[in-house]
């Protein structure tokens, strides 16, 4: 690695001012989207005004239904709609409705109304998710988020969110970063002299990779500095203790190694192409396929994608978690990404014209 | 027939790319030599209308260079830049099609204009290869090929020898001597020996400023009696000579270090005998430029 | 045109954008040929964005520009609007084509009424959105003489449609729009008159570079900066 390059590599990126753009696009996003888990008593419902049921997320100020409530709720629904959209009589209907109300399980429930009156498994369902959650006053708000925090505490829950929008949108930054890194090497006459210089393809690919993600790194660690710290603000005003080391254990485990992946796969789509224009929509196209979900038997849901270089949590703060096979999935990420790498040196090394 | 009178370009940033130059131009090859920052570039650029100058005035075959005549002045000029890159993936043939359809030549006639470039530039064997095939005096002539599809009045060519073997130069500048038999071709060049091979008149540029315009026989004439040569023992008189004196060439020989060098009036160092030398161009250029700052100035 | 042809087209843009649309397909799995229409038009845009930003740029990038810019003005734009043409219908002959990989990988019935019409609905759209973005990359590379600021730009209004960002938009001025319609097509209808909107922008945007082609590439050096 040649350390003067890396400075001029590094200082060159500084004095470019699409760099700051790049940030300025990171920054907003994650003002935009982690704002409202700082607020969360703002779209709280007035207390004894009407109850509305949905499932908008705890940002628009809905917690989960109680299970008994959701089910007094599915049960009057079932009963409506047995008599208005299946022509059941009334008697009929209170008799199913007995029935189901002694089932502990919605399989059940589900299992019992398909075969009794043709309804679909799948629509029992949405009848259950239509109430899973419902709008909270600001004191039921508070209850529920004492009750979360008590278990884990609002910064680790927060940093989930915040691990899963700064990886989508250290996408963008690691693309404009690339490429101005590269933009220069890859003319003509450059990429061909270089070839001509006493430096291996080691020295300069582990540099300009270098020049690459260092700042990327030294930015998402500033922000997270940043974040961690309103986070534990936060916390007490949630009932929370303060917990400052969980961000920075999820963003060691599921930002860096994915930032290091982002930047082999650009050099080396750079590399096969000799040209960087290839790479924006190959990347697109990696980052969709990370993001990608896949559908199930209960409709789309989010399922990591191995080898994805962004790791999603999307469920509502205080339900996410870390699935053991994602450390398994990082690791690998890591090992592949140094093949990748060995091979976009090896390919420098033979290609020596555009 | 090209007109310059009081010429200015100033950049933003205070610097004076030309500095009141005024040159006539007229049919046959008119070479232009300077150092490097001198102001050929800056010239050709307002010639092929790519810069528009601070003051002064440029006529172009009775046709004043200002933004409202830049349609019909790019007509009639065929420009070929020092860096030119073609068309990777395009044939000879097909660069010079697509060139001359650009450039709104007749279609009737364009197939022969292109069969008589090709036949002059002796490309006709290559027509069929790709750009990207081609040597590098190859893609020269496909370059000045281009330049001429529109049978232009005024040639600029830029370094057109650069890079170059010695077969492909004289082939280059034969080229130019041809067609600068009915129209004005100006010539920029460092090579001096091609100047001298083909141009009659010269200009010499320095720092914005014109230093010299005229024949070159004249050039080499104001050089007469100011080109000296010796023999020197030893790297020590080398040294001495080249701390006072403008050197213009130097050569190890059995006999010792034969050098060449121009000066005002007849060098003077201890032990050291100078002879007069006829000047080339070359030596008469460096004594031009140079003749400010002499020693003994 | 033919020599149009070989310099908008060279094969490494023919390899990378067909690979692009055909992992695109694979990796994003579709339910029903309604849900194509979403998938492929904000695709296809993106990749129209870098597809088309260099077809006047490159005179710039292969050190041509200064002979190109002393050929006749409407014979310049005629050249570069015939490369953006040559563009532009090969982008829509791959939403012609990997519209049917879509279906393909679905298993669906080929020709069902339902499949032909999300069909000619796939084509419209995508003529109408293409042309947005693709005239909105050349404009602005060209307005910038610098492929990268306007690529930037470009990629950046491609987001602000593709993001949430979005919802804060009225619907009239969001080209991805589409309304909720059960009955038809299997859930959703596009706005074609959002698109069209945008069509006629991007058809401006056209027309406006022929200003851009006459402008002198040597700007930058007028201005004192070499």
């Amino acid at each position: 690695m040649n350390i003067y390059m890396l400075k001029k590599e590094i200082k060159y990126l500084l004095k470019n001012p699409i760099f700051y753009l790049g940030i300025i696009i990171v920054i907003c996003t994650l003002v935009l989207t982690l704002k409202p888990y700082l607020n969360l008593y703002e779209n709280v419902r007035e207390e004894n005004s009407k109850i509305v049921y949905g499932d908008e997320g705890i940002i628009s100020g809905y917690i989960p239904t109680e299970i008994n409530e959701q089910r007094k709720q599915v049960f009057n629904r079932i009963y409506e709609s047995l008599i208005e959209d299946f022509d059941v009589s009334e008697e009929e209907a209170t008799d199913a409705l007995n029935k189901i109300k002694k089932m502990h399980t919605q399989e059940e429930i589900a299992e019992y109304l398909h075969e009794n009156y043709g309804i679909s498994e799948r629509g029992v369902d949405n009848v259950f998710e239509s109430y899973m959650e419902k709008h909270a006053t600001k004191k039921e708000m508070q209850e529920y988020l004492r009750e979360t925090f008590s278990k884990s505490t609002f910064p680790e829950s927060f940093s989930f969110k915040y691990i899963d929008y700064l990886g989508i949108s250290l996408i963008y930054l690691s693309i404009i970063t690339f490429v101005l890194i590269f933009m220069r090497d890859m003319k003509k006459d450059i990429f061909s002299l270089l070839h001509t210089k006493p430096i291996s393809g080691v020295s300069y690919i582990m540099t300009k990779l270098l020049a690459g993600l260092i700042p990327i790194c030294v930015f998402a660690l500033i922000m997270t500095g940043i974040f961690d710290g309103i986070a534990n603000m936060v916390a007490p005003k949630y009932g929370s203790e303060m917990e400052l080391v969980s961000i920075w254990v999820k963003l060691a485990l599921f930002i860096l190694p994915n930032i290091f992946m982002i930047g082999v796969f650009f050099i080396f789509i750079t590399v096969i192409f000799k040209s960087i224009l290839p790479t924006i929509p190959m990347l697109l196209v990696y980052a969709t396929y990370s993001n990608m979900g896949k559908i199930t038997e209960s409709g789309y849901k989010y399922i990591p994608n191995p080898l994805s270089i962004v790791v999603r949590f999307p469920n509502d703060l205080g339900n996410n978690y870390i699935p053991t096979w994602t450390i398994i999935n990082q690791s690998i990420l890591i090992i592949l990404a140094i093949c990748l790498l060995g091979i976009s040196i090896k390919l420098w090394k033979r290609r020596r014209i555009i | 027939m090209i007109e310059i009178r009081n010429l200015t370009v100033q950049y933003k940033n205070g610097v004076k790319g030309l500095d009141n130059v005024n040159l006539t131009i007229s049919n046959g090859i008119y070479g232009l030599l300077g150092e490097n920052g001198a102001g050929k570039s800056t010239l050709m650029n307002v010639l092929t209308t790519l810069l528009t100058p601070t003051r002064g005035t440029v006529i172009v075959n009775s046709v004043n260079v200002i933004p409202q005549n830049y349609t019909k002045v790019k007509k009639m000029i065929g420009y070929l830049p020092q860096e030119l890159g073609m068309y990777p993936n395009l044939t000879v043939r097909e660069t010079l099609e697509y060139v001359a359809a650009l450039s709104g030549v007749n279609p009737i006639k364009k197939k022969e204009k292109i069969e008589y470039l090709l036949e002059r530039t002796s490309l006709k064997e290559h027509e069929k290869k790709k750009n990207k095939q081609l040597s590098g005096g190859m893609k020269r002539r496909v370059g000045l090929a281009q330049a001429l599809i529109t049978d232009p009045q005024l040639l600029i060519v830029d370094e057109p020898t650069t890079g170059l073997d010695p077969e492909e130069r004289i082939r280059i500048r034969n080229l130019l001597v041809d067609f600068g038999r009915d129209r004005s071709v100006l010539f920029s060049s460092h090579v001096v020996e091609d100047l001298a091979s083909t141009c009659n008149d010269l200009c010499i540029l320095k720092k914005g400023k014109k230093i010299y315009d005229g024949t070159i026989q004249h050039l080499i004439c104001e050089a007469d009696n100011h080109v000296f040569s010796c023999m020197l023992s030893s790297e020590e008189e080398f040294l001495r000579v080249q701390e006072r004196y403008k050197i213009t060439g130097k050569n190890y020989s059995n006999e010792g270090i034969d050098i060449r060098l121009v000066s005002r009036s007849v060098p003077d160092v201890a032990g050291i005998e100078f002879q007069y030398v006829k000047p080339t161009l070359e030596d008469a250029y460096i004594y031009k430029s140079s003749s400010e700052k002499f020693e003994e100035i | 045109m033919k020599c149009n042809f070989k310099i908008s087209l060279p094969l490494y843009k023919l390899l990378y954008s067909m690979v692009f649309m055909f992992v695109m397909a694979l990796i994003r799995p579709t339910v029903t040929p309604i849900e194509i229409l979403t998938v492929i038009e904000p695709n296809l845009c993106f990749l129209a964005i870098v597809f088309v930003a260099d077809i006047y740029y490159c005179e710039f990038r292969e050190n041509r520009i200064n002979v190109f810019y002393l050929f006749p003005d409407r014979l310049k734009y005629k050249a570069v609007v015939q490369r953006f043409l040559i563009d532009f219908v090969y982008l829509v002959l791959l939403d012609l084509i990997f519209y049917w990989i879509y279906i393909l990988f679905q298993n669906s019935n080929l020709f069902t009424k339902e499949i032909i019409s999300i069909y000619g609905y796939s084509i419209l759209m995508c003529f109408m959105t293409v042309l947005f973005f693709a005239s909105l990359s050349v404009t602005m590379v060209n307005f910038f003489q610098n492929m990268w600021f306007g690529l930037v730009i470009s990629l950046a209004v491609w987001f602000v449609f593709n993001t949430k960002v979005k919802e804060y938009l009225p619907t009239v001025l969001n080209i991805f729009a589409y309304k909720i319609t059960p009955e038809i097509n299997g859930g959703i209808t596009p706005y074609f008159f959002n698109r069209a909107l945008y069509m006629v922008v991007g058809i401006v945007m056209l027309i406006m570079n022929y200003l851009l082609v006459k402008r002198s590439p040597m700007r930058k050096v007028k201005e004192g900066k070499k």
